[in-house]
């Protein structure tokens, strides 16, 4: 009776169970697997912005339009659309767009703005991003500035589409560091410079009496550190871009180059040739307090901090060729993470911490690539004669370096992690060693 | 004669040091001019709650200050309310992705058809009140698929969902330049009409836990509103009325 009893309990149970689950599966949707896609660049619309009844003898509403077209397209993640293809040319920011209209000329996103130009040599300005498909503001925000100020504008409201759409910040409203060419090259010219990142408001920073080398941005913006024959000896100094003072980080004879800030920017780590050799130290800039990281008779150069400021990854060629290293900030754990054919040199530490980029060389062809931390998943981004220096930008995703060609001056070069998207930086000539900013405040 | 030539000598020292004292810092070429980039201040999100195109705009309104903009921001609702019916859209005409996508189904189907044709009842035993799909569609204005008809509550074959997705991984662009990219696996679920356009925006499974991930999400959204509208055989509708659509960019991003 009780196992009857239980059997038929049992039972029961499995038809209550069926009975809830069945209709569950008859509701169950369909589920497709989508693991293939198409990686190209978004169409999008950027309306000049509307300047309304005010006067605009500069063209400022167009320019504007046009900085952030160029900056959103250079980053190969965007296309921009023609706007003699849009239905209308300068929509007004107060009302919704005509998405239909956008759709039609297949645009994906739609940017629109106004400028208000203000009596006092000052101007507002206010733009907005849509979703064409979903018919709906992504972000729109406003800007104050004096007029002279609408390129930096522009390129903020670039970051701002650029974050909004990839979920990461931008590196539009950036400056690059790098040494500007001239003259033959017997007696070639080599200065400090300076420009936005897209090649405009190019400024130099020496005079060309002294050679300059490997400049690199401080984390505060304000400091630049680099190498110079200034005084005859190469040393390591500081430059503040505010006042123009610039001073060696190290007195003496020792000669000390490959120079890089640490993510606080309160350190230095850089190469101090040792007799033949060179090892690498790591110096407090306010206590100049002294640290050597490395001590092999081999060369060891070019370290670069991890983001988090706890490792380095160095050069060095203790291994009979020179491969990339990484150690602990202290100068332990050092472990060999190069292990392709060929030399690994100037490994600088993406700023968010995923990837190292690197200059290679190898049978008679110089690359950029990027690893992992670990030395896994080596990518050769570019090739050529001459390709070298990487600099990351601040959202780790776009490289800078500079190329040449044989008999030819070097020019810079960038190029993103896909290694698609490839191409000359504008508006400057004979440069090389370029060095990016962070973003800019 | 000694005191003299002392006396002229520190004379002459000092003048010397005078003069180094004042001219010095003209020995020096200026500092170049301080590239300081120039201040730009962010005042806050502009509001976004705005009229339609369509309708007469409103005066233009004093934008808001940095704090007030804050507070004034509408939730997001408030912006789908306002803005038109997508159904009361024209169509888009240009997009050849559907139409490739037909071209795709129309000869797939057959072998399904052909075996379950048999099973299929004649016209003359449909029951006169029975359900017939082409009288509903047509008295809603719906055109009915162009393949014959299977039974109503068929399931889509291996090879019509092989097409959907073909279709699906066309539209879709996956950012692989994105921070662990590969990482981002995104399901959205799709309510169909029984022309194939979307019932109502395709929603996100899940809420996105950083920007970036929100980012991929809206990009998988993205694919499903480029791809629509949808041509699916009509006798499997109520397979693929709902949807779970999952964007995996595992492949495509490493």
């Amino acid at each position: 009776m009780i196992a009857f009893v239980h059997r038929a309990l049992v039972s029961m149970l499995c038809v209550c169970a069926f009975g809830l689950a069945a209709p569950k599966a008859a509701w169950a949707a369909l589920e497709v697997d989508i693991t293939q896609g198409v990686v190209q660049p978004m169409p999008l619309a950027v309306t000049d912005f509307d300047v309304g009844e005010t006067p605009d003898p500069q063209q400022i509403g167009k320019q504007m339009a046009e900085v952030i077209r160029a900056d959103l397209e250079r980053s190969g993640l965007f296309r921009s659309l023609n706007p003699e293809a849009f239905v209308e040319q300068s929509p007004s920011v107060d009302v919704q767009p005509r998405f239909v209209d956008w759709r039609a000329i297949k645009a994906q996103a739609l940017i629109n703005g106004r400028v208000q130009i203000l009596d006092d040599n000052r101007m507002q300005v206010e733009f907005r991003l849509w979703d064409v498909y979903a018919g709906q503001q992504m972000v729109g925000l406003q800007f104050a500035a004096r007029t002279e100020s609408w390129r930096r504008i522009a390129h903020k409201i670039a970051d701002a589409v650029y974050e909004r759409i990839t979920g990461e910040s931008g590196y539009f409203d950036t400056r690059i560091v790098f040494i500007a060419e001239s003259g033959g090259r017997a007696k070639r010219v080599k200065r400090l410079a300076i420009m936005d990142q897209d090649g405009a408001n190019l400024t130099y920073l020496t005079d060309g009496s002294y050679t300059v080398l490997t400049p690199r941005f401080s984390p505060t913006q304000q400091q630049i550190t680099y190498m110079s024959y200034r005084g005859g000896v190469p040393r390591v100094y500081l430059f503040d871009i505010e006042t123009g003072r610039q001073e060696a980080i190290q007195s003496g004879s020792r000669m000390t180059f490959a120079p890089r800030f640490a993510p606080d920017g309160k350190a230095v780590v850089y190469s101090q040739e040792q007799g033949g050799d060179s090892d690498v130290f790591l110096m407090d800039l306010r206590s100049h307090k002294r640290v050597q990281l490395t001590r092999s008779p081999a060369i060891d150069t070019s370290p670069s901090f991890s983001p988090d400021g706890k490792r380095i990854v160095f050069n060095s060629d203790r291994g009979g060729s020179p491969q990339l290293y990484v150690m602990n900030i202290d100068g332990s754990g050092v472990k060999r993470i190069s292990f392709g054919s060929g030399s690994y040199m100037t490994p600088v530490w993406s700023p968010r911490g995923d990837l190292i980029a690197f200059t290679k060389q190898r049978a008679g062809k110089f690359h950029i690539g990027v690893m992992r931390p670990d030395g896994s998943g080596e990518r050769i981004l570019t090739t050529s004669y001459l390709d070298e220096g990487p600099t990351w930008a601040p959202n780790g995703r776009v490289l800078m370096f500079f190329r040449e060609n044989p008999g030819g001056d070097p020019y810079l070069m960038q190029v993103d992690l896909t290694g698609k998207n490839l191409q000359r930086v504008k508006g400057v000539g004979a440069a090389s060693d370029p060095a990016w900013s962070p973003l800019l405040n | 004669m000694r005191t003299a030539a002392l006396g002229t000598s520190v004379g002459l020292h000092a003048g010397a040091f005078a003069l180094t004292l004042l001219t010095w810092p003209f020995l020096h070429k200026p500092i170049e001019p301080r590239p300081e980039p120039v201040a730009v201040e962010l005042i806050g999100p502009v509001s976004s709650t705005l009229p339609s195109a369509d309708t007469e705009p409103e005066p233009t309104e004093a934008l808001p200050e940095t704090t007030a903009a804050l507070a004034d921001l509408p939730e997001v609702a408030d912006i789908d309310t306002q803005l038109p019916d997508v159904a009361d859209e024209p169509k888009v005409t240009e997009d050849p992705l559907p139409t490739e996508v037909e071209a795709q189904l129309k000869p797939l189907p057959k072998t399904a058809e052909t075996v379950e044709a048999k099973n299929l009842p004649q016209p003359q035993d449909k029951p006169s009140s029975g359900f017939d799909l082409d009288q509903i569609a047509s008295a809603i204005g719906q055109e009915t698929s162009p393949h014959p008809r299977g039974p109503i509550g068929s399931t889509l074959s291996a090879t019509e969902i092989d097409a959907l997705r073909a279709k699906m991984q066309r539209c879709w662009n996956p950012d692989c330049g994105a921070a662990k990219a590969e990482t981002f696996e995104v399901q959205v679920r799709v309510y169909l009409n029984r022309d194939g356009s979307l019932l109502r925006p395709a929603e996100i499974v899940g809420t996105p836990k950083t920007s970036a991930w929100r980012a991929a999400a809206e990009r998988a959204v993205r694919a499903v509103d480029r791809c629509a509208p949808y041509v699916l055989p009509q006798n499997a509708y109520s397979n693929w009325k709902d949807i779970i659509m999952r964007f995996d960019p595992q492949d495509v991003c490493t």
